[in-house]
């Protein structure tokens, strides 16, 4: 999607630029404020901002067209309860199923899905918070968009019921190739489904790019974040029973992750935190640390060379290259001295815990 | 009760009926247009839409009849001294009466329902009729009982331009000032309490419907 919006609102100016992939997942991130449901609104149309919107190959505004939202085919989630209360769950969804165009998901293998067989000819008005959520998205999916727009996806949920809907959400976007564009300030929703990431400040698009290298970007906050991360893809290769341990690929790398089994051949994201690995110089054999992965040092950040919300003292970001990949790691200023690392220098990473995060 | 008293009840039942016909069929769009509009006309519009509350009956009259009557631009259409001419009298004396709950209930409905159902492909006009109006029901129903309500105990402009002609315009309030100006105070006092209760049976009627929707 190529974007150039202009618009004021007040004191509020947006005036973003930015290109990313019609495909796949992206994330408009960026601190409260920083204009990204404007953006989406924009984008939409549902507030007319000046400019261009290109989306696969389309020019959904520019200075001679406008397509209305209603023929946009970019279904939209907001942050509120949108359901249509005096109607039943049954009708809401045909409703967007009335407007879809031919080839999308059936009324009935949507509610399984979703979960609402149960309830299809309650009222929708009388759902819990979680089952209107789940209308909404079931409702967005079955109107078979060509884009599917959430703002804050979830976000009064608590974090099991988000997850799980996220869980669905990522499954049937990647089974149905649908393309997903979501805001969202809350990193762990973010790490969990984005591809691509456009991250505002001031109402501008400071920064754009894929999910890793924004996680990693210095001029953005992620890195320095205590929870900071990337996420990576990796192949299930054999599951252990025994141990309860799932084999995957990781670039080369095996890497050990407890939990149910995965199917064999699965593509799974990874998401490995700073904080949960560690670096040595040696490759300990009594250590309770399951993965233990040769890394070659990419570079080392202290905390007095990062500014504004960087690093706190005494902590150190190393990025070291693991099969080629890079993954961030979080130790002390300590460890680093007496480990006395160098850019270059070959070690090992100790990863104490991942999380997948969905498939 | 006489036929001369009937005549009048059955009169203004018609009238009420009809008017309140007219206001719904132009205040429903009405209502949607002025709830949706961010323009800076609506604040004006709203204004001048309102003012048949506020002022004096015989001022709304007095203007109906310039309007209406053999000097004004819609003299070709005969409507003072006619039921029709009643008719426009009270759709403009009730208007805001009608107007105000059914824009409020526009008003209520989020505008993000609206978007989200306009990004399932819902054009303006399925979102309107399907969405905006069954959500604005209840709205609606109490605003069509306002302006029936209203419409029976008119008086003033009723007189000023339908006069007080029997079986054409003499409406029931008409009829009660006719009575008593004759002294009739027998038929004074059955139209009287018969429009009395029946007011008070619509108001009744108007809170229960509000009560049930305030309930969870």
């Amino acid at each position: 999607m190529k974007i150039d919006l202009t618009a004021t609102k007040g004191a509020f100016t947006l005036k973003a630029k930015a290109d990313w992939p019609d495909s796949g997942t992206t994330v408009i991130a960026g601190p409260s404020g920083a204009g990204k449901s404007s953006l989406l609104h924009a984008i939409l149309g549902i507030d007319r901002a000046q400019g261009a919107v290109m989306f696969n190959g389309d020019a959904l505004q520019d200075n001679k067209t406008f397509v209305p939202l209603h023929k946009r085919r970019m279904a939209w989630v907001s942050q509120h309860d949108d359901v249509f209360a005096h109607q039943s769950v049954r009708e809401n969804l045909r409703f967007a199923e009335r407007f879809a165009a031919p080839g999308g998901m059936e009324l009935s293998e949507i509610a399984e899905r979703f979960s609402l067989k149960g309830v299809l000819d309650q009222n929708a008005g009388t759902l819990s918070g979680g089952q209107k959520q789940r209308l909404i998205l079931a409702r967005a999916l079955l109107s078979n968009p060509r884009l599917l727009t959430l703002d804050e996806p979830f976000g009064a949920l608590d974090a099991e019921a988000r997850h799980e809907l996220l869980g669905l959400l990522q499954s049937l976007c990647v089974e149905q190739n649908l393309p997903l564009l979501f805001v969202s300030h809350d990193f762990d929703t973010l790490t969990r489904l984005a591809d691509h990431m456009a991250y505002m400040e001031d109402g501008q698009v400071v920064a754009q790019g894929g999910l890793n290298a924004c996680l990693l970007d210095t001029a953005l906050p992620f890195r320095y974040r205590e929870d900071a991360c990337v996420i990576r893809r990796a192949k299930a290769t054999a599951y252990n029973r025994d141990h309860g341990l799932n084999r995957l690929d990781l670039g080369g790398a095996d890497l050990f992750v407890p939990g149910t089994a995965i199917g064999k051949g699965m593509d799974v994201r990874l998401r490995l935190r700073a904080g949960d690995i560690s670096l040595s110089r040696s490759h300990h054999q009594d250590s309770s640390v399951l993965n233990i992965l040769a890394v070659e040092i990419e570079g080392i950040e202290h905390a007095n060379q990062t500014k504004g919300a960087g690093l706190s003292p005494g902590l150190v970001n190393v990025t070291v290259s693991l099969h080629g990949a890079t993954v961030l790691v979080r130790i002390t200023e300590k460890s680093a001295r007496a480990l006395a690392l160098n850019a270059g220098d070959r070690v090992f990473a100790q990863i104490k815990a991942s999380a997948l995060v969905g498939g | 009760m006489t036929e001369a008293m009937i005549e009048p009840v059955l009169l203004s039942l018609r009238l009420a009926s009809v008017t309140t016909l007219v206001l719904l069929a132009l205040c429903v769009p009405l209502g949607w247009v002025l709830a949706r509009a961010k323009g800076h006309w609506r604040p004006f519009a709203e204004a001048f839409l309102t003012l048949p509350l506020v002022l004096p009956p015989t001022v709304l009259g007095f203007y109906l009849l310039v309007l209406l009557g053999p000097e004004g631009p819609f003299a070709p259409l005969h409507l003072v001294f006619s039921f029709w001419g009643l008719v426009v009298g009270s759709v403009v004396f009730s208007l805001p009466f009608v107007l105000r709950p059914i824009q409020s209930a526009f008003e209520a409905i989020p505008d993000s329902l609206l978007h989200s159902a306009a990004s399932l492909g819902a054009g303006p006009w399925q979102c309107f009729t399907e969405l905006a109006v069954p959500m604005a029901r209840r709205g609606i129903i109490s605003a069509a009982i306002l302006g029936f309500a209203h419409t029976l105990g008119e008086f003033g402009v009723v007189l000023m331009i339908g006069g007080n002609i029997a079986g054409k315009t003499r409406v029931l309030s008409v009829a009660i000032f006719d009575a008593v100006e004759r002294l009739d105070y027998a038929t004074a006092h059955g139209l009287s309490l018969g429009l009395l209760g029946f007011s008070f049976a619509i108001l009744l009627g108007l809170s229960w419907l509000n009560g049930r929707a305030a309930r969870p």
